[in-house]
């Protein structure tokens, strides 16, 4: 009986691994989310979270600070500002700290490492791939996004060819929801790729410690910078060093010394130095009762803090579960009451599936002047119309606008293409249009407030979304995937020999 | 049980473990890629991959089924032994004034070859990345709209530029080990280099101070994007599935 006890205490986790475990579960709230099979759409989305937890996670209530980073050269110099004030401010009050006590990905790596394999231990080369991550920085968050901000195309290189995150946070919550069932049409090559690199992430980190933390993140590799200065984090008292590095022999992670840039401040190497040099930075000393209080009192004042820190934990984790949960933020699939209030007059009845009639929307044109005020009717009756939903910010949005372009020249007599922008940041739209579509035939307008018109068509959050409408105003197809010419051609064609 | 016995079964247990999970990874992988060579427009769909998966269950579940196990086994896993790499902090910090002529010379020349091996690993990473950026800056490179196939192109040149200095890295770094190894011998009897208090604290109020005028920066910069809408750009790219960015694409 004692020995199955001592097992379980064994198994119990420690006070890091609650922390992690905490931080995991504040930042993904949104429980709605994973039985809805959509994003949280609240503002809390506009701040970032400390650690690597992808946005389009269900359960995420705050940004991804890379996504964002990489996002951000494309969105304008503001943006830039606002996303690097934040990291510097995480990285200036947490360094790496973030890495071994707040994120969720690193909570995952390690619990994954847990299982009972032979590992594989740190060694000369392990610390030489350490600096793969600074090359991961350098190209896939800044270079490669930074020279496609100039050609004024999002590319989020690193979330698009690398995070791991993404994938299984993101994708793969996503697709197992079967309310996602279109999803599937748009997985390719990138999707095979992604999840291959995700299973050889999970299969690694059961062998090497933390192997995506260590040699691939880019995140980690930003707040490395800061983590010599950091306000909170280990630290190694100089004069009582001796420099006999049982803390670097300790330590799991490629440090050279305690606090460098590889330093995840976990805390394992506290208590084997034996001079007790390494303390903690930046977190208030325990006060001590009189030498002389009750072992009693002593107790029972560590039982009371421990239980008041447990209570406003809970607490607070409690209210954002309920504020997520309430959140009348924007949600994909609410009908507006402005664009869906036509009744039908004909056996088919109005909707957002293919066979139904498609409500008509009435939209501000948007120009290289800005967003007009007049409104254009987004459905031309007796044309095929095609219903295009877009973004500046969104990579795929602007990669297949060409096509759209190019069908309604070429269909200009049967075809109508409506490009509808997201009504947020709609202010972007009209320089881009004036720089690269200065004279489209494509009809240009902006959605109402909320994405009326696009959650009334029945979007779900992702973008692009095109819906394409027969003559007859009913819907011939939907599409949740980025859109090649051919098909655009064939879909047109099919419904023009109909 | 006796112990020897316990960490043999721990042992045989670990390779099985370690078996196992290769095989499930290998069935995920190769589920995978049979569905998407399936030579189809649109090889992707619930049903096809809930029957890909599904032939391949039985060796994807049978590893946390073990790992489960593993929770029963009696006795203790075998601690790592590991043969403990010498740092180059515990040569550093070292008093050397107190060895002799002879044996300071050679520890001395002992650091000046590892200063030029790690010279040497930096040139060839500088001129690593110079190329791979010429590569990837040139605008013959970037032309036409296939960022895929740019990016490919630009991972086929990274890699020989990241492979050289690694490679030599790997060379510098057994050797640096060797190199570590013979100046111990020498050094291990000198006393400890002691680093005063005062110096201590002073580099302490230097940290402080830059990591406050970084703060103010960092504040200053999050309040100037806030107010000119960079707030907003961030909500409209977290609020909207990237689907290419979670790797639905």
């Amino acid at each position: 009986m004692k020995k199955v006890f001592t097992k379980l205490k064994s198994l119990l986790p420690t006070k890091r691994k609650l922390i992690q475990l905490y931080f995991a579960l504040l930042f993904n709230a949104n429980a709605k989310g994973f039985g809805e099979g959509t994003i949280f759409r609240g503002s809390t989305k506009s701040l970032c979270i400390p650690g690597l937890n992808c946005y389009s996670c269900p359960g995420a209530i705050g940004a991804c600070p890379l996504g964002s980073l990489q996002g951000s050269f494309s969105a304008g110099k503001s943006t830039v500002f606002y996303v690097f004030g934040i990291l510097m401010l995480f990285g200036l009050a947490l360094g790496r700290t973030i890495c071994g006590w707040l994120c969720p990905f690193g909570l995952i790596q390690e619990l994954l490492f847990k299982i009972k394999t032979p590992k594989v231990k740190k060694s000369p080369v392990t610390r030489l791939l350490s600096y793969l991550k600074y090359v991961i920085l350098a190209f896939f968050v800044f270079l490669v996004p930074i020279l496609y901000a100039f050609k004024d195309t999002p590319l989020p290189a690193f979330c698009k060819y690398i995070c791991p995150a993404g994938t299984l946070e993101g994708g793969i919550s996503l697709l197992s929801n079967k309310l996602n069932e279109s999803y599937f049409a748009m997985l390719g090559p990138l999707f095979t790729w992604k999840f291959l690199l995700l299973v050889s992430f999970v299969v690694g980190c059961v062998f090497v410690f933390r192997l995506f933390c260590r040699f691939f993140c880019p995140l980690g590799a930003l707040y490395g910078f800061f983590n010599r200065i950091s306000f909170v984090g280990v630290k190694v008292d100089a004069p009582k060093c001796t420099n006999c590095d049982l803390c670097v022999h300790k330590c799991k992670m490629d440090i050279k010394k305690v606090g460098d840039a590889e330093c995840i401040s976990c805390g394992e190497c506290v208590d084997v130095c034996p001079t007790g040099a390494i303390s903690w930075k930046g977190v208030p000393k325990k006060k001590s009762l009189p030498e002389d209080a009750a072992a009693g009192d002593k107790k029972k004042a560590k039982f009371i803090t421990r239980c008041v820190s447990a209570v406003l934990m809970i607490a607070l984790l409690a209210g954002v579960f309920v504020y997520a949960w309430n959140d009348t933020g924007d949600q994909p699939g609410d009908v507006s009451s402005e664009a869906g209030s036509e009744e039908s007059s004909s056996s088919i009845p109005y909707g957002n599936q293919v066979g139904e009639l498609c409500y008509q929307g009435e939209l501000f044109a948007v120009d290289g002047n800005g967003v007009s005020e007049t409104a254009i009717d987004v459905i031309e009756e007796g044309k095929i119309t095609v219903i295009n939903f877009w973004g500046t910010w969104c990579t795929p949005c602007v990669n297949e606008l060409p096509y759209f372009d190019r069908i309604a020249t070429e269909y200009e007599g049967s075809v109508s293409v409506a490009a509808i922008h997201t009504n947020m940041v709609a202010n972007t739209a009209s320089g881009y249009i004036a720089q690269h579509y200065p004279d489209s035939k494509i009809r240009f307008a902006c959605d109402g407030a909320g994405e009326a018109y696009y959650n009334t068509l029945g979007g779900r959050g992702t973008y692009p979304y095109t819906v394409v409408v027969d003559e007859n105003g009913v819907i011939a197809a939907v599409f949740v995937q980025a859109l090649e010419y051919e098909e655009l051609q064939e879909i047109v064609e099919t419904l023009l020999a109909d | 049980m006796t112990e020897k016995t316990c960490l043999r079964i721990h042992k045989i247990y670990g390779i099985l473990l370690s078996v196992s999970l290769l095989i499930a990874g290998i069935c995920l992988m190769a589920g995978c890629l049979c569905i998407y060579c399936s030579n189809e427009v649109t090889p992707y769909s619930r049903e096809i991959v809930g029957e890909t998966f599904g032939s391949v269950a039985l060796p994807v579940c049978l590893f946390p089924v073990l790992a489960v196990l593993g929770l029963f086994l009696p006795g203790n896993a075998p601690a790592g032994k590991g043969k403990r790499s010498i740092p180059a902090g515990m040569i550093l910090g070292k008093d050397l004034s107190a060895l002799d002529a002879e044996a300071f010379f050679a520890v001395t020349r002992e650091q000046k070859g590892r200063k030029n091996r790690s010279l040497i690993l930096l040139g060839l990473a500088v001129l690593g990345s110079l190329l791979f950026l010429w590569f990837a800056l040139s605008p013959a490179n970037r032309e036409g709209g296939d960022i895929n196939g740019y990016m490919i192109r630009c991972m086929w040149v990274l890699l020989p530029c990241l492979a050289v200095p690694f490679v030599f890295g790997i060379y510098a770094s057994v050797y640096n080990q060797k190199s570590l190894a013979r100046q111990w011998e020498l050094v291990k009897k000198c006393p400890a280099l002691k680093v005063s208090e005062a110096y201590a604290r002073k580099q302490e109020m230097g940290r402080r101070l830059l990591a406050g005028g970084l703060a103010l920066i960092a504040v200053a910069l999050i309040v100037l994007g806030r107010i000119s809408g960079g707030a907003a750009d961030v909500l409209t790219k977290a609020i909207n599935i990237c689907t290419e960015c979670i790797g639905l694409g």
